[in-house]
């Protein structure tokens, strides 16, 4: 396999310029004329409390970045720590706040691509919003294909930036006028007050941190790497905005700065006469980079944490499917896409919803990654961060009270959209991931194995909310392997079972080993051997998945195939056990000796499906009633349910009438109500090889004990079943399994 | 044919496999050793286009496949790389199994994705260091007696 390492190539630079290019886009060049005008000059008081909130979750980001580099960033940890509950809000809340701030980036584009050429309002949608729909569907469609994408050109991208900003911080300078900053009402013309809803305003600017932790796997030595990229970018960012704001409001007056393109106007008036003209050029086009960084950022951002959901299941793993040619995970890109035109078509008329929804969501999100650093920190021994928050526990509880005392200042509205959020994170939690995921957090597990010590309310409250999938294993299908002539049958007649019952595969192949062979011996051969099981197990894996079932694959080298195949059924406590049987071998192995004892003790429900291959569209079941005719009435009816079998159940009665009685009855209370009936009299054999002509499948429950053990002792006497063309499944139920355990579904 | 000794055959995709086993078989007989080839295209400093992890565990399922269609009739191996330029890592993995020829199924790619992306077909034929056979639709065998060709179609795309 190729190497690994190959693949990180995120170094220092590129790591620090994503978190730049993704900030600066919005902070400078949006919006210093909407924030200047709810509080005065003291908004570069909020842009530096901006930044120091931004700072201390950076902190908690590095350290639980190095702890886990992995896609997905704050989802990710969040729900590790704190659950799947927590995990789809923090999820939902990342991606929906990635939609919004590339929406708000995209208006910000807009607003300057609008300065430049002139571009008509559509319908209701003004021009700003026009020119910002035609950079997100043109962000979007770059990521759909996935266009080719250097390093060199971010930082080309970033150092151009601050190169233009210096410029105009300088030319700024000579042309600020203390007097014109204080013009108007002096520092606080609005009140101290305005400053924190200000804060809550520009917060949207110091988004772009977090994006470099969602792509840690791909980070160079990220235990160094990350900490300082993260830290160092939210540090630069701060300082270059509170040093431009500052010069801005000294060369345009507060309340005239403009609120669509203020760094515009701001070079026009600062720039000597026929250098303004080039300046103001540079300057636009400097903006349009940014924000188009800015936004493309945010878009690969959130096809990572699409990703890191549908491993765990949150969402449906469909969405990440890479695209056959562009290899880009394409649908996760048009449905962030989709959200993005959404939003500035409805949204984009009023930039601050935007950038304070963004905010508001991410704000959410880091208030649940401090808890959950605190949750790793006190629960997880094996949690071992290359980078550690100073003073645990004071950081990670203020990032949490700071997140969370930030959102009393948005405004009423986006309050309210956030819990409308939240709720909706919930109810999808509890409608749609949690019959789905079966990762539960750290939180839940500390709790629930401390039942006696924490109170009962805290205990019951865990349990209410834990992932059905967790602690309960789901029922598992064992497909017995040995040939990979018969694979395909096997694991499709299992995979159908297994979606029935909505339980998963366990595939195993085993290796019978000659006695005169020692199985150190044997393990010394294993190369050779496990490149077939390898093989084998792909093929199953591959089979399953396309059938959309998860599988588990196991090999086992052993000298008694038949009898290690049911040792194996009894540890995995598997809950029925499908193989294939050829003349007298079963799994691919004689079973010898042991044969009696084995055969009267199966481990579990027990299903053997002869070399004709598995073919379920017109399927044959004869029964008599009685005990194993159960488990082919209930073979019969997942089959119907998976893959649509058009089931016929036969009866041979002495009298037409009472067997038609028999058979009703036997239908109904087997639940079997689309089958065909047919009555047949005379002999059994017979009506069986009749009827079985022209049908794909005969399954045959085994009427007394020991059917499995005639066709393994080679005394079998139903012959009929091998002269058939027909396919047959053979179903025997173990007698001694207890009521209970058949109830509880062991 | 001595230059079919040892094939590298890049497999871009799921649907590749079937096609390029298909594609392959005519010639198996020929062909002592193949190593399959998916190269997963990087961004070198920058951010990848797709998570890593699932390219990388798309390519170990479609590998298997691959590998699993051609046993029991030539050795068969796979190895997945990582690298800006597919077709150059192509070049480079095969050079590195010591193939003796290179032998794909062209993909068509839109005049818009050739232009942002390069077109790896035409990387790959031009100025080769090993032989290069460009893959026909090859003959589905349904039976054993089906006509099987003897020659490479070198022309056939």
């Amino acid at each position: 396999m190729g190497d690994e390492e190959l693949a990180k190539d995120l170094g220092l630079l590129s790591a620090l310029t994503i978190g730049i290019g993704t900030m600066i886009g919005a902070g400078i060049f949006v919006l210093p004329g909407v924030a200047a005008s709810t509080a005065g000059p003291v908004v570069v008081v909020s842009f530096v409390i901006g930044g120091s909130i931004a700072m201390v979750n950076a902190l908690s980001v590095s350290e639980l970045g190095t702890a886990m580099p992995k896609a997905g960033g704050g989802y990710y940890y969040v729900n590790r720590a704190l659950g799947p509950l927590f995990g789809s809000i923090a999820g939902l809340g990342d991606w929906m706040g990635l939609a919004f701030a590339s929406a708000f980036y995209s208006i910000g584009f807009g607003q300057y691509l609008t300065t430049l050429l002139p571009i008509p309002g559509v319908l209701f949608l003004s021009d700003i919003q026009v020119g910002a729909l035609i950079a997100g569907v043109v962000f979007v469609g770059v990521n759909y294909i996935g266009a080719k994408e250097t390093g060199g050109l971010q930082t080309v991208i970033v150092t151009v930036l601050l190169v233009i900003l210096a410029l105009f911080a300088i030319q700024g300078w000579l042309s600020f006028d203390l007097g014109t900053l204080l013009s108007d009402g002096g520092l606080a013309p609005l009140g101290y007050g305005a400053i924190l809803p200000g804060t809550a305003l520009i917060f949207v600017s110091f988004l772009g941190y977090a994006k470099i932790a969602t792509v840690a796997e791909e980070l160079k030595n990220p235990g160094r790497n990350l900490p300082l990229a993260v830290i160092g970018s939210v540090a630069i960012v701060t300082v270059v905005y509170a040093v431009l704001v500052s010069i801005m409001l000294g060369v345009v007056p507060w309340p005239d700065l403009s609120q669509t393109a203020p760094l515009t106007q701001a070079t026009q008036v600062a720039f000597p006469g026929g250098l303004a003209v080039v300046a103001v050029t540079i300057v636009t086009l400097g903006a349009l980079l940014a924000t188009a960084s800015s936004a493309n950022a945010s878009i690969l951002a959130s096809a990572r944490i699409n990703f890191a959901m549908g491993r765990d299941r949150i969402v449906t793993n469909w969405l990440n499917q890479i695209h056959p040619s562009y290899a880009t995970p394409y649908r996760s890109i048009v449905l962030t896409g989709g959200m993005i035109v959404v939003f500035i078509a409805l949204l984009g008329q009023d930039i601050e919803v935007l950038a304070k929804a963004a905010s508001v969501l991410h704000l959410v999100v880091y208030a649940l990654m401090n808890a959950a650093l605190i949750v790793f920190r006190e629960t997880d021994p094996e949690y071992d961060p290359a980078f550690r928050v100073p003073l645990y526990p004071l950081t990670p509880i203020l990032g949490m009270v700071l997140s969370v005392g930030l959102l009393a200042f948005v405004g009423q509205r986006e309050l309210l959209l956030s819990a409308a959020f939240v709720v909706a994170a919930l109810v999808w939690y509890f409608v749609y991931a949690r019959r789905r995921t079966d990762r539960q957090g750290l939180l839940g597990r500390y709790i629930l194995n401390r039942q006696e010590k924490l109170p009962s309310s805290v205990v019951d409250a865990a349990a209410t909310v834990a992932p059905d999938g967790a602690g309960v294993t789901p029922p598992t299908t064992m497909v017995a392997l040995s040939n990979p002539r018969t694979e395909h049958s096997l694991v499709g007649l299992a995979a159908a079972l297994a979606k029935d019952d909505g339980g998963r595969l366990l595939a195993t192949h085993v290796v019978q080993v000659p006695d005169q062979t020692s199985l150190a011996a044997a393990a010394e051969q294993r190369k050779r051997l496990s490149e077939t099981s390898d093989q084998l197990l792909a093929d199953a894996r591959a089979d399953a998945e396309e059938l959309g079932v998860p599988i588990e694959t196991r090999t086992i080298l052993s000298h008694e195939g038949l009898a290690e195949v049911f040792e194996a059924a009894r540890s995995s406590e598997v809950d029925r056990l499908v193989m294939g049987h050829r003349g007298t071998r079963l799994a691919g192995g004689r079973a010898e000796g042991r044969l009696d004892e084995l055969i009267h003790d199966l481990p579990c429900d027990v299903l053997v499906l002869d070399e004709r291959g598995f073919d379920p569209s017109e399927i044959l079941l004869p029964t008599a009633g009685g005990h194993s005719s159960e488990l082919s009435a209930e073979v019969a009816r997942a089959l119907q349910a998976t893959v649509g079998a058009d089931v016929s159940v036969l009866h041979v009665a002495d009298d037409p009438t009472a067997g038609r009685e028999f058979l009703e009855d036997w239908v109904a209370d087997h639940e079997l109500d689309k089958a065909e009936l047919l009555v047949e009299t005379g002999d059994v054999e017979t009506a069986i090889g009749n009827e079985a002509t022209g049908r794909t499948l005969v399954v045959v429950g085994a009427t007394e004990r020991g059917l499995l053990s005639r066709i393994v002792g080679g005394s079998l006497t139903l012959s009929v079943l091998d002269d058939l063309d027909t396919a047959v499944l053979l179903a025997e139920r173990p007698h001694t399994r207890p009521l209970r355990e058949r109830l509880l579904g062991r | 044919m001595v230059v079919l000794r040892h094939v590298a055959v890049p497999i871009a995709n799921d649907d590749d496999v079937a096609e390029t086993a298909t594609a392959l078989d005519p010639y198996l007989d020929e062909i002592h050793r193949v190593t399959g080839i998916h190269v997963i295209e990087t961004r070198p400093g920058a951010v990848n286009k797709a998570p890593l992890e699932k390219r990388r565990a798309d390519a170990e399922r479609f590998l298997a496949a691959f590998e699993s269609r051609l046993a029991g009739r030539v050795g068969a191996d796979t190895r997945i790389v990582f690298g800006a330029d597919i077709a150059e890592m192509i070049a480079e993995t095969a050079d590195e199994v010591g193939a003796t020829a290179i032998a794909f199924r062209s993909r068509g790619s839109g005049r818009l994705a050739r232009l942002l992306s390069g077109n790896t077909t035409a990387r790959l034929v031009t100025d080769p260091d090993l032989p290069v056979l460009s893959l026909g639709e090859g003959q589905r065998r349904l039976g054993e007696s089906a006509p099987r060709r003897k020659r490479p179609d070198v022309e056939g795309t």
